[in-house]
C-alpha cells in the first residue's frame, strides 16, 4: 500500500496532462478512422509490433529482426496503400469534427423510396445497378459516368434503368437525396469464387465493393433477385424491409435502431478506455522503463550576482552529470534541456564555495540525477576598481647587430584600467602587443602605434583610456667603442 | 596645623593628577608616533641599462638587448651619500621578481651596478626597480630582452 502511495506521489501534474492529451488524440484517431480499411490494417500492424516485442523478449533474433523490418515500413505502407481512404476521410471532416465531433453521415437519402423502387424493379425483372458511396471518394474507381444531379424518385430511377434508356447498363450513384451520376462504369471483380450465373452487373458490383467502402445494389434482369455487395460480402435480399435496414446501417446512425446506438456508445466507451490504458502503458514504458545511464557535460550558469562584483575566476566551467531514465527519454535528451544554475545571492568578495545540489539543476521530465562531479564549485568574486598603470613596450625578433636602440618614449605613459581589486592590486604594469625589431634596418627615429594587451581578459580599459599607445623610438648605428 | 595638612593634601592630589594626566598623554603620544618621512641616505643621480660596465662607466646604453649578449647590467650613480648605506636592485621579468641584489654605498658619491646573465627563457619585457634601504622606489628602468 505504501508503495502505491509512494508511486502516486511521484506522478506530476505534467504526467496527468501528458497521458490525458495523448489518450484523447488516440481516441480521436479511432473515432475518425474507425470502420475504414486503413484502421484495420493499423490494428494489424500494432499486433505485429507487440509480436516483435515478445520476440525480442524471448530472444528470437531472426523473428524480431524480420518483424522489426516489416513494422518499420508499416507507416509508409499504410500511407501509400490507403492514401485515398485517408485523404477522403480528412477532406470530408471539418476541424470541429476532427477535434471533438462524432462523424455521422447525414441521412437524407430516401431509404424507403430506394428500397421500394429496387423491390419493384426486381419484380418487373428490370436490371439495375445502384451505388451508395460510403466515406471514400469513388473518382478513381468509377469512370465514364454522366453527371445527373437529379432528385431521387421512383419514376426517375425506373426511367434510368428502363431497357431503352441509353444509360441503363451503367450504374447510378446516389449520394444524399440525389442521383449524382448515371451510366457509370465500375471495376470488375477478378474473384474466382463468384457463382457462375453472376453476370457483368454482379461482377461490377463486387469489384467496386472490394476496392471501396461503397454499398452496391444489383437487380438481376434474368432472375429478378436483389443482391447487395459490400466489402468482400455479397448476399441476396428477399424482403424490402431487409434492404431498407441494410441501407440505413450503411448510411449511418441517424436512423439507427436503439440497440445499435447503445452498441456504438459501448464501443466508443471501450475505445476510450483502451486508449487510456494503451497510453498509460506507453507512459510506463517511457518513464518507468529500464534505467539507462548517460553522462553529459553542462556549462555552469550563475545568477543573482551582486552588480558591484564580478566573477574573476571559477574552479570549473562545466559539470559532469550522470543521469538516468528510460532509454527512450535518455536518448532524446538535448544539452539545452539541462541547466545548472548557481545562486550568487549570498556570495562575498573572495573565494566562495557553492554546493551543486539537485535543486540547482534543471532536468527534463523523467530524468533522474545520479551524480554530479564536482559537487562543489569555487567562485572568486571581486569588486571592480580603477587603477592607473604604466605601459611597457614588448619587442620581438632581433635588432640588427649594427644598431642599438638608445631610448624610447611611450605616449601616453600610463593608462587607466578597470578590474577586480584582487587582480589589480597585484598588477603593476600593462604591456603592449609585440613590436617586431627585424623590420628596422637603419638608424633613425620612428613612430609606431600599437595596441595594449590586458591580461587577464577580465580587465578593461576605463572610459577615456585608449586601447593603444604611440611608441617613439630612437635607433643609432652601433659604435665600435660603445658610449 | 590642620590647615597645613589640608593644603598639603590638595597640593599632593593636584600633583598626582598632573602626573597621571601627563603620563597618560605620554602613553598616547608613544602609541601614535608621528609618521615623518624617513630621509634617504643618498640621492640617485643616474640610472641606466647597459650592455656592460667598463672603467666604472656604462657602455652601450639601450632599451632593447639581444640574448646573444650573454649579460646585461643596471648602472647607478648616487650622490649626497651621507653615510655608509645600501640600495637594492630588483629585477622583474614581467611582474615576477627574478633577482634582488643588495649594493653598498659609501659617502659622498658612489657608482655601483648589478648584472644578470641572459638565458633563452629570459626573453620578454623586464624592469629594474632601484630602491633605497627603506624599500622606497627611487627609479624604474624598463627594457626588453629579445632574440
Amino acid at each position: 500500500m505504501s508503495k502505491i502511495m509512494l508511486f502516486l506521489l511521484t506522478i506530476r501534474w505534467q504526467d496527468v496532462v501528458d497521458i490525458s492529451l495523448n489518450s484523447y488524440i488516440l481516441f480521436r484517431l479511432y473515432v475518425i478512422f474507425r470502420n475504414t480499411n486503413a484502421f484495420r490494417v493499423m490494428i494489424g500492424f500494432l499486433f505485429l509490433w507487440f509480436f516483435q516485442r515478445i520476440a525480442i523478449s524471448l530472444g528470437l533474433i531472426l523473428t524480431s529482426w524480420a518483424v522489426q523490418g516489416i513494422t518499420a515500413a508499416a507507416a509508409l505502407i499504410i500511407i501509400v496503400v490507403f492514401r485515398k481512404e485517408i485523404r477522403s476521410i480528412l477532406q470530408t471532416r471539418n476541424f470541429k469534427t476532427i477535434l471533438w465531433g462524432f462523424p455521422r453521415r447525414s441521412i437524407t437519402t430516401p431509404v424507403d423510396l430506394v428500397a421500394e423502387t429496387v423491390h419493384e424493379l426486381a419484380q418487373e425483372k428490370t436490371g439495375a445497378l445502384i451505388v451508395i458511396p460510403g466515406n471514400e471518394e469513388l473518382k478513381e474507381d468509377v469512370h465514364s459516368g454522366i453527371p445527373w444531379q437529379g432528385l431521387v424518385s421512383k419514376e426517375m430511377l425506373k426511367s434510368v434503368f428502363w431497357l431503352d434508356s441509353p444509360v441503363h447498363d451503367g450504374a447510378a450513384i446516389i449520394r444524399g437525396d440525389r442521383v449524382i451520376e448515371v451510366g457509370a462504369v465500375l471495376p470488375l471483380s477478378q474473384r474466382k469464387d463468384l457463382p457462375s450465373y453472376y453476370g457483368t452487373r454482379h461482377r461490377a458490383a463486387a469489384g467496386l465493393a472490394e476496392s471501396t467502402d461503397a454499398l452496391v445494389i444489383v437487380v438481376s434482369e434474368e432472375r429478378g433477385s436483389i443482391t447487395i455487395a459490400k466489402g468482400s460480402r455479397i448476399h441476396t435480399i428477399k424482403r424490402q424491409e431487409d434492404l431498407a435496414k441494410i441501407l440505413r446501417q450503411h448510411m449511418g446512425s441517424g436512423e439507427k435502431e436503439k440497440g445499435s446506438v447503445r452498441r456504438e456508445k459501448i464501443e466508443l466507451t471501450a475505445a476510450a478506455m483502451v486508449s487510456v490504458l494503451f497510453i498509460v502503458g506507453m507512459w510506463f514504458g517511457f518513464t518507468r522503463g529500464l534505467d539507462t545511464l548517460i553522462t553529459v557535460e553542462i556549462p555552469v550558469e550563475y545568477m543573482n550576482r551582486n552588480a558591484k562584483m564580478e566573477i574573476v575566476d571559477t574552479s570549473v566551467n562545466s559539470l559532469r552529470l550522470d543521469l538516468s531514465g528510460s532509454r527512450a527519454i535518455v536518448n532524446s535528451i538535448r544539452p539545452e534541456q539541462i541547466r545548472v544554475r548557481l545562486d550568487l545571492g549570498d556570495a562575498a568578495v573572495g573565494k566562495n564555495r557553492l554546493a551543486v545540489t539537485s535543486e540547482t539543476i534543471d532536468l527534463p521530465p523523467g530524468v533522474v540525477l545520479k551524480k554530479v562531479e564536482p559537487s562543489v564549485v569555487e567562485v572568486v568574486l571581486d569588486v571592480p576598481i580603477r587603477k592607473v598603470l604604466p605601459v611597457q613596450v614588448v619587442w620581438t625578433g632581433r635588432l640588427g647587430d649594427h644598431l642599438i636602440m638608445r631610448r624610447l618614449e611611450v605616449e601616453p605613459e600610463k593608462i587607466e584600467v578597470i578590474g577586480g581589486s584582487r587582480i589589480l592590486n597585484e598588477t603593476s604594469t600593462v604591456y603592449t602587443d609585440a613590436i617586431p625589431l627585424d623590420v628596422i634596418d637603419k638608424a633613425g627615429m620612428r613612430t609606431v602605434t600599437v595596441g595594449v594587451f590586458l591580461n587577464p581578459p577580465t580587465l578593461t580599459f576605463a572610459p577615456g583610456s585608449k586601447g593603444s599607445v604611440t611608441v617613439k623610438y630612437y635607433v643609432e648605428e652601433r659604435k665600435a667603442s660603445g658610449s | 596645623m590642620h590647615r597645613v595638612i589640608k593644603i598639603f593634601s590638595i597640593v599632593s592630589i593636584s600633583l598626582g593628577l598632573l602626573v597621571a594626566i601627563s603620563s597618560v598623554g605620554l602613553c598616547v603620544e608613544g602609541n601614535n608616533p608621528p609618521q615623518a618621512p624617513v630621509p634617504s641616505d643618498c640621492t640617485l643621480l643616474e640610472a641606466v641599462m647597459c650592455e656592460e660596465v667598463s672603467a666604472q662607466s656604462p657602455k652601450n646604453q639601450s632599451t632593447v638587448f639581444s640574448i646573444a649578449l650573454g649579460e646585461i647590467s643596471c648602472f647607478t650613480l648616487f650622490g649626497s651619500v651621507s653615510k655608509e648605506t645600501v640600495v637594492y636592485h630588483y629585477w622583474f621579468r614581467r611582474d615576477t621578481l627574478i633577482k634582488r641584489i643588495q649594493l653598498h654605498l659609501n659617502p659622498p658619491r658612489w657608482r655601483t651596478f648589478s648584472s644578470i646573465e641572459l638565458r633563452e627563457a629570459d626573453k620578454g619585457p623586464w624592469r629594474v626597480e632601484i630602491r633605497d634601504r627603506n624599500g622606497i622606489v627611487m627609479e624604474i628602468l624598463r627594457f626588453s630582452i629579445t632574440d
